[in-house]
Formats: structure tokens, C-alpha cells, sequence
């Protein structure tokens, strides 16, 4: 099993993850041997044993990224 | 009286600090330092202020105390005096001696400033820096470390124009086209990225998803006037970047964000042997969204990417060939803290955001960056995106640029 420490949001959701320590304030520690999931940091991935997958927040999450994909052009 | 029996105090972020010094006079107290003839005190009192960086300079005679200043402790930013004709401008790039170039929407599209110690401010120099006018609105401007070679990304065909300093004449003459011309780009370069002396210069090419290169690099080649390419890379990020960064003063490392696909960002070191950039392993924990800056410690060991909810540092692990994520910054902004200048290598990262400017400061228990407000007293520019110096530099000066909000212009001196 990988040690991690895995930040979440007020609803829950993954918003960080990182297998350096220390164990900050506001982290908790995982152990898994799952494959970190992609664009986990996007913040529709839950914890519960594994990494779960929202996928109605997925849905709206992605829909904000299309829909302000620029700032610099 | 033994040696350093006496200390001046001061305030900053709070913490008082100390300074040794000596003295014959006599004690005037432990929170005191203090000159006294006769009945009259020359003193500095430390004092509950809301400033936590305020201290009180005040003379006593006669029985009677009279304050004649607030004196401030050094900060690690300190504001300089207002720029001499602000110019409303994109990015900013500065150099060792403190000139600054900024691009603008009009001719000549490229304005100077030079920093003046007599006012502590940068001022407009009437001389155009360049020989030919790149046009267009140049973005993220690239100077060598030596200031010999200035590179302006512009978003219209040839995409970049290099120059080469002329003592002669005081400015940058125009070289030859790069070779080979960049033929296929959508939103063209948008930052181009330098080595110290010159010799390599990085550009992040936006081109279209067919378009195969999107990190483009150049060695001068003095007899041909230009600067050539090389064969670029082993992979090629699979969608167009904005920006491409090469650690500093040296090459041996770069970083290249990019748009539209996960991981968002990839990192290369330079194989000499085969003359172009070899990618790393992919990083452990892809960038959530679309890659735009970053930043190269000196020797690799450190890199910060950022995108549009972030910025986000990862260490080097040569064991498995690629950049580890550490945790986030403290806090997490995530209003585009995308422009972000490096200085004392990384020790410290001045950040742009939307909402002003923000100074982190490396902390390796903690392995993450964390802001320091009371390492600077300023805010920015609010109400626009703050645009900072050239990333990959260890200045003495930050410069953060506006092209919507006056004061458009705003610097700072490093004290570090």
C-alpha cells in the first residue's frame, strides 16, 4: 500500500493530493494501491476506501472548463 | 560596557528582531536603544501598534517625550515610488540592472524604462530600444541574462523577432528570421524563454492541434545572424502551449504547460549528445486544467506550474524520473495566479493575480509554498490581472504591469 495525504473541500471532494509529507493541517493520510485517478485535483473525486468518481459534478465541473477554456489569448 | 550589550530592535510581521550594537552611553532600557546627553534621550521604543512593522523614534528632554517619526522595518518587497510614465502593458521583463521593457497595443510596441536611483522609480526612456518595430502586441518578452539578446512573441506572422544588442548605437538591431520559420501557429508565441548568455532561446508555440511543434528551440549562430533550430525535443506535448521555460542561468531543464489534455504539463531534460530536450517521466499528479506558466529552480530540483485554478509545486525524484507533486500552497488562490517571478531561486514567488499581487514563500518542513503578507505591504494592482516580471529571473527589482488598470505600472525593490 502507497502512503498519500489528500486535501478535501467543505463538500468532500479531493482538491489535492501529494505523497510528500508532513501530514499538513487539513490533510488526511490514505493508504491505497489504486492508480491515482487523472485530474483528480479537479474536485469531483470523493474518498471512501478508493477513489470515487461524482460524475454529476464531473458533468458540471467540465462544463465550466469548456466554457471559459482561455484567459490569455 | 561589554560589546552588543545594547540592541536596536524592530518590528516586522509582528516578530520582533534584533540588531547588535555597542555603546558607551548609558542604558536607557532593554527595549530602548538610545543616545543620551545629559537630560536628553534619543530612543527607539518598540510600541503596540496595528502596524505590526511600525516602530517609534522619539526624543525625551527635560522630563518631556516627544515622538518624531514612525520608522518602518525592512520588508522583503518594498514599494518603490511611482513609474515615471506607467505605459499600459501586458508582461514586464527586467534585467540584472534593472532596465525593464513592457510591450504595448502601439508604436513602438516595445518601451523601455530604466530604474533611477536618485528617485527610486522606474522612468520612460524617449529612445525606442528597438531598431525595427516588432509590431503587434507583444506578449511575454525574453532578455538574456547578459541583456546582448531581447526576444518579442507577437500573435501575428513571423510569431517572433530576435535582437542583438549594438553598443554602437545603443539599441537592439534586428537579426535575421529565426530558421526555420515558424510556419503553422493559431494565437502565435506567446513567452520566449532565455538562457543567461544568450544562447538558447525557448518559445512556446500556440499552434493548431495539427500543427507537430510545440516547443521550438533555437541556438544562435553568429555567422548566420539568427538564431537556428534544433530538433526540438523527443515528444511533443499533444496540444499547443503558450509558454515553454528553461531553468536559469543554464538549460538543462524545461518546462512546457500546455492546453486541453491531461497531464497539462510536461518537463524535459537536454541531452547534449543528441542536441534536444528528452521528456520525463509524465509528473505523479497531472495539473487540473489547462497548463499556462511556471518556474525551473537553478538545478531542477523544484518546479512550479501553474494553470488557470492554481499554481502547483512539484520536487524532483531522480528515482523515478520525474517532478512529484508536493502539497498545495497555503492559500489556495484560484482567481488565474498564473504570472509568477522567482526570486532567491525559488525561495520566494511573487504571483499575479486577478485580485493584486501575493508573495509565497518556500517551506520546506511544510514542503509547499505559503504566503507571507508581511513580507511586502503592497497590494498590486487590483481590478485586473497583475502581469509580473519574466519568470526563470533572480532580480533585485519585481515589476507587475496592468494594460486596463492605472496605475498600469508598479515596482517593487527585493530586499532579500
Amino acid at each position: 500500500m502507497k502512503e498519500y495525504y489528500i486535501q478535501l473541500d467543505s463538500n468532500g471532494y479531493i482538491i489535492d493530493i501529494t505523497s510528500m509529507g508532513p501530514l499538513l493541517d487539513g490533510y488526511i493520510k490514505i493508504l491505497t494501491n489504486e492508480q491515482i485517478p487523472d485530474l483528480i485535483m479537479r474536485g469531483y473525486y470523493r474518498w471512501s476506501n478508493g477513489f470515487i468518481l461524482d460524475f454529476d459534478k464531473k458533468t458540471e465541473v467540465d462544463k465550466r472548463i469548456i466554457a471559459n477554456p482561455s484567459i490569455i489569448k | 560596557m561589554a560589546l552588543y550589550s545594547k540592541k536596536l530592535y524592530y518590528k516586522r510581521g509582528g516578530t520582533i528582531y534584533s540588531v547588535d550594537m555597542f555603546t558607551t552611553t548609558a542604558e536607557v532600557g532593554s527595549e530602548y536603544i538610545g543616545i543620551r546627553d545629559g537630560s536628553t534621550s534619543v530612543y527607539i521604543k518598540i510600541v503596540s501598534v496595528d502596524d505590526p512593522n511600525e516602530s517609534y523614534l522619539r526624543l525625551r528632554k527635560s522630563g518631556i517625550t516627544k515622538s518624531l517619526a514612525k520608522i518602518r522595518g525592512l520588508l522583503l518587497f518594498s514599494l518603490n515610488s511611482a513609474v515615471l510614465t506607467p505605459t499600459p502593458a501586458n508582461y514586464p521583463s527586467t534585467t540584472a540592472n534593472g532596465m525593464c521593457l513592457v510591450g504595448t497595443g502601439s508604436s513602438p510596441y516595445v518601451i523601455r524604462y530604466d530604474w533611477s536611483s536618485t528617485n527610486n522609480r522606474y522612468e520612460k526612456n524617449a529612445t525606442a530600444p528597438l531598431d525595427i518595430s516588432p509590431g503587434g502586441y507583444p506578449r511575454v518578452i525574453g532578455i538574456s541574462g547578459d541583456a546582448q539578446f531581447i526576444a518579442v512573441p507577437v500573435q501575428s506572422s513571423p510569431f517572433i523577432h530576435t535582437y542583438k544588442y549594438n553598443s554602437d548605437t545603443g539599441k537592439w538591431a534586428k537579426t535575421a528570421a529565426v530558421y526555420p520559420v515558424i510556419s503553422t501557429s493559431y494565437y502565435g508565441c506567446y513567452m520566449a524563454s532565455f538562457n543567461s548568455d544568450g544562447s538558447v532561446l525557448v518559445l512556446g508555440n500556440y499552434g493548431d492541434s495539427g500543427a507537430a511543434w510545440h516547443l521550438l528551440v533555437y541556438k544562435w549562430n553568429a555567422t548566420n545572424n539568427r538564431f537556428e533550430g534544433t530538433n526540438h525535443c523527443d515528444i511533443q506535448t499533444p496540444r499547443p502551449c503558450y509558454t515553454a521555460m528553461i531553468n536559469y542561468p543554464n538549460y538543462s531543464r524545461c518546462i512546457v504547460p500546455f492546453q486541453e489534455s491531461s497531464p497539462y504539463v510536461y518537463t524535459y531534460s537536454w541531452n547534449a549528445t543528441n542536441n534536444r530536450y528528452e521528456k520525463h517521466n509524465d509528473v505523479d499528479v497531472a495539473l487540473p486544467t489547462h497548463g499556462t506558466g511556471g518556474w525551473v529552480k537553478s538545478d531542477g530540483s523544484r518546479m512550479v506550474a501553474s494553470s488557470y485554478n492554481g499554481f502547483y509545486s512539484y520536487i524532483w525524484n531522480a528515482t523515478n524520473n520525474r517532478y512529484q507533486k508536493t502539497a498545495n500552497p497555503s492559500p489556495m488562490y484560484t482567481d488565474y495566479p498564473i504570472y509568477i517571478s522567482a526570486f532567491n531561486d525559488g525561495e520566494y514567488l511573487a504571483v499575479g493575480r486577478q485580485a493584486g499581487l501575493s508573495i509565497f514563500k518556500w517551506n520546506a518542513t511544510n514542503n509547499r509554498y505559503e504566503e507571507d503578507s508581511s513580507l511586502i505591504d503592497d497590494n498590486g494592482i487590483s481590478g485586473t490581472t497583475n502581469g509580473t516580471n519574466q519568470i526563470n529571473c533572480n532580480l533585485k527589482r519585481l515589476v507587475i504591469t496592468s494594460n486596463t488598470v492605472s496605475p498600469y505600472m508598479k515596482s517593487y525593490t527585493f530586499n532579500g
